[in-house]
């Protein structure tokens, strides 16, 4: 084995466990056995025979990013074993042994071939200690859709040994500045591929995607004074108002259910939450007080809203069941400082990420465990950092922030590490919602 | 109205001819009335090709030509060694009337426009300050002349609070302002909405520019 380089997690404080490798069936799934701390599965990644001109786009490098990034492998370094990058075959005998023998017993290479107008990818997973082909995928499409074929494998080899799902196929919606108005974008995951949704030159604001990733609810203040949230069909493009009540209607998030919605409305006179099924029809209050209480959450499980309140006079994090019941504080003033907002809860269940505000009055990302025991910043520099949104797998989180003048989508692992930027269009680009794969 | 003396048919007809193609491609026949009663015959184009009408002269400029010339007598005659009177008279003029009452509308709105002040409010904070309270106290003065005209007040915040508690923080500012305005007995209709801070008037990332967007904007219905 390698140096357990992937348990550099102590260092951020984390106990360290065992992880387990558990046979099941045709899946090996992976178990962590404490949230937090992993044993990354060394994987070698020999160079894929490429068959055609790829016009600059290179699948190895997609899929060896996408492996890093899951912080699911530890990905060999084989120029450093004497493989030679280019390759116009399959690894030899002496190659697969001299790799396996270092440590890296679980193998992939792979071809890039034309066929006809489209392109085929093949992808093959050899296991060294058992020296058997543990499987292929041949993913066929037209050659603009080559990074999609190197993402999903990369979904295979996670979902092949942890039983998840995988962040690659995932995309990011987010705000980006057209003009004098702000428009609604999608971009795959690493920040390729970004398209533009919404064309209406004027406000667009908080997308939220719906589980199935065929829906994005989102603020315009297309109608006038008064924002509402409406709902874009991704696939059939069509678009309409879930709710439309008068006063700002504001922060949607979608259940993990996709059968409702929460969000904030000024309709009472100030902030309240409130629930409204997904065809805008039937709304449920949630809240009642004189103080703003905005921007809900759901929990994975649908039980509970995390949400934001000023009722305590500064706003803080508030948690409550998904029927308004059990309201209670999960930050405090004193404890967690002034100002705590924009609550976003990881698909995991275990960490709430939020805005947190320094010392210099900067804002930050923090993040506390829903039952209050843990906390800490997540992030640090000079600018302010928000809109915090998490992958699916719960180890990162895709934030805005202006650390490099700008403002720009980055994503951070969760334990602080892996700082990435994802935009660089040279305008304004915020509110990143991360979607399911 | 024209008394030509009538000495030389070639003179007459060139005119004529003259009188024809000035008046171009008007094809109005109306008669325009004098102001001293007299009549003027509408101009004849019974002959010559007729231009379409989208020709881009201004018919009532043309027309006043063609009628009247520049000193209201018609076409010329030419010189005669005994010549008539020729009545002179001022151009016919008929002008687009304005609307008085739009007029002092919009400079009544215009002027309160601009008694409308920004007002501004401390970090982090919805409540008045004393300053906000003076200002608004003067912009209710100009509201009262106007109080037919409906008036929205924004909520803005500056870059230091997150995107979505600055949405709501800025509509607690529009509506302190709101409340405060009604109690001084302004009685137009009011309308209030919060742009957080989408939308600063100052860009730069310190003081000098937070305070400019920490804002309540009020704005007359149809004023800039």
């Amino acid at each position: 084995m390698p140096p357990l380089s992937g348990l550099g997690l102590a260092a951020a404080g984390f106990v360290i466990s065992a992880a387990f490798v558990v046979s099941s069936g045709a899946v090996e799934v992976f178990i962590e056995a404490t949230r937090g701390s992993i044993q990354k599965i060394p994987i070698a990644i020999f160079p894929f025979q490429e068959g055609l001109s790829l016009n600059g786009q290179a699948p190895l490098e997609v899929l060896k990013a996408d492996l890093r990034r899951s912080l699911l492998f530890d990905v060999a370094d084989l120029e450093k074993l004497g493989i030679k990058a280019g390759a116009s075959s399959a690894p030899d005998d002496e190659s697969r042994r001299r790799v396996g023998e270092a440590g890296w017993a679980v193998q992939v290479w792979g071809a890039i071939l034309p066929r006809g107008e489209d392109t085929v990818m093949e992808g093959t997973l050899y296991d060294y200690n058992r020296k058997e082909q543990v499987g292929g995928k041949r993913y066929v499409g037209s050659p603009d859709v080559i990074r999609q074929m190197a993402h999903r494998f990369a979904d295979e080899l996670a979902f092949h040994f942890t039983g998840e799902q995988g962040i690659a196929r995932s995309r990011i919606a987010y705000v980006s500045e057209k003009g004098r108005g702000k428009e609604l974008f999608v971009m795959d995951y690493d920040g390729y591929n970004p398209r533009q949704v919404t064309f209406d030159e004027f406000l667009n604001l908080a997308p939220s995607w719906s589980p199935d990733k065929q829906h994005l609810a989102f603020v315009t203040y297309r109608a006038g004074k008064d924002p509402q949230i409406h709902a874009l069909d991704l696939v059939t493009g069509r678009r309409r108002a879930i709710v439309a009540l008068p006063g700002l209607n504001i922060t949607p998030d979608w259940a993990p259910s996709g059968e409702e919605l929460a969000f904030t409305t000024t309709k009472d006179g100030n902030a309240e939450i409130y629930k409204v099924d997904k065809a805008g029809k039937r709304f449920e209050r949630l809240t009642n007080h004189w103080a703003a209480d905005l921007a809900p959450t759901w929990s994975p499980t649908g039980r509970e809203i995390a949400f934001t309140s000023d009722r305590g006079g500064t706003p803080q994090i508030y948690l409550m069941s998904a029927d308004g019941s059990n309201l209670h504080p999960l930050t405090y003033k004193d404890r967690h400082g002034t100002y705590n907002t924009a609550a976003a809860w990881s698909p995991k269940g275990n960490w709430i990420a939020h805005v947190c505000r320094d010392d210099r009055r900067l804002l930050k990302l923090c993040v506390i465990s829903p039952d209050g025991q843990q906390s800490r910043q997540l992030t640090t520099g000079s600018s302010n950092d928000e809109s915090p949104s998490w992958s699916a797998d719960g180890r990162h989180v895709a934030f805005s922030s202006a650390r490099n003048g700008k403002r720009d989508i980055y994503m951070i692992n969760v334990d602080g590490t892996g700082l990435e930027r994802l935009t660089a269009s040279g305008t304004f680009n915020d509110d990143p919602a991360w979607s399911l794969p | 109205m024209i008394i030509g003396s009538g000495k030389s048919l070639y003179w007459i007809g060139v005119a004529g001819l003259v009188g024809m193609l000035a008046m171009g491609g008007c094809s109005k026949k109306s008669v325009v009335a004098t102001t001293s009663g007299a009549e003027v015959a509408p101009p004849k184009a019974e002959s010559g090709p007729s231009k379409p009408s989208g020709d881009a002269k201004p018919s009532g400029d043309a027309k006043a030509k063609a009628d009247t010339g520049p000193s209201g007598g018609g076409p010329l005659e030419g010189f005669s060694k005994s010549p008539k009177d020729e009545a002179v008279k001022s151009l016919p003029m008929m002008v687009a009337k304005a609307d008085q009452a739009e007029i002092d509308a919009r400079r009544a709105r215009e002027a309160a426009q601009k008694q409308l002040a920004d007002i501004y409010f401390a970090f982090d904070k919805w409540a008045l300050t004393t300053e906000g309270k003076k200002n608004l106290t003067q912009s209710a003065d100009a509201l009262k002349q106007v109080s037919n005209l409906k008036l929205l007040i924004e909520g803005h915040c500056d870059e230091r609070g997150s995107r979505e508690y600055n949405l709501v923080l800025g509509e607690k500012r529009a509506k302190e302002t709101e409340r405060f305005l009604l109690g001084l007995g302004i009685r137009n209709p009011v309308a209030v909405t919060s742009f957080g801070k989408e939308r600063p008037v100052c860009t730069e990332h310190e003081e000098s520019c937070y305070w400019k967007n920490r804002r309540a904007h009020l704005i007359l219905e149809g004023a800039k």
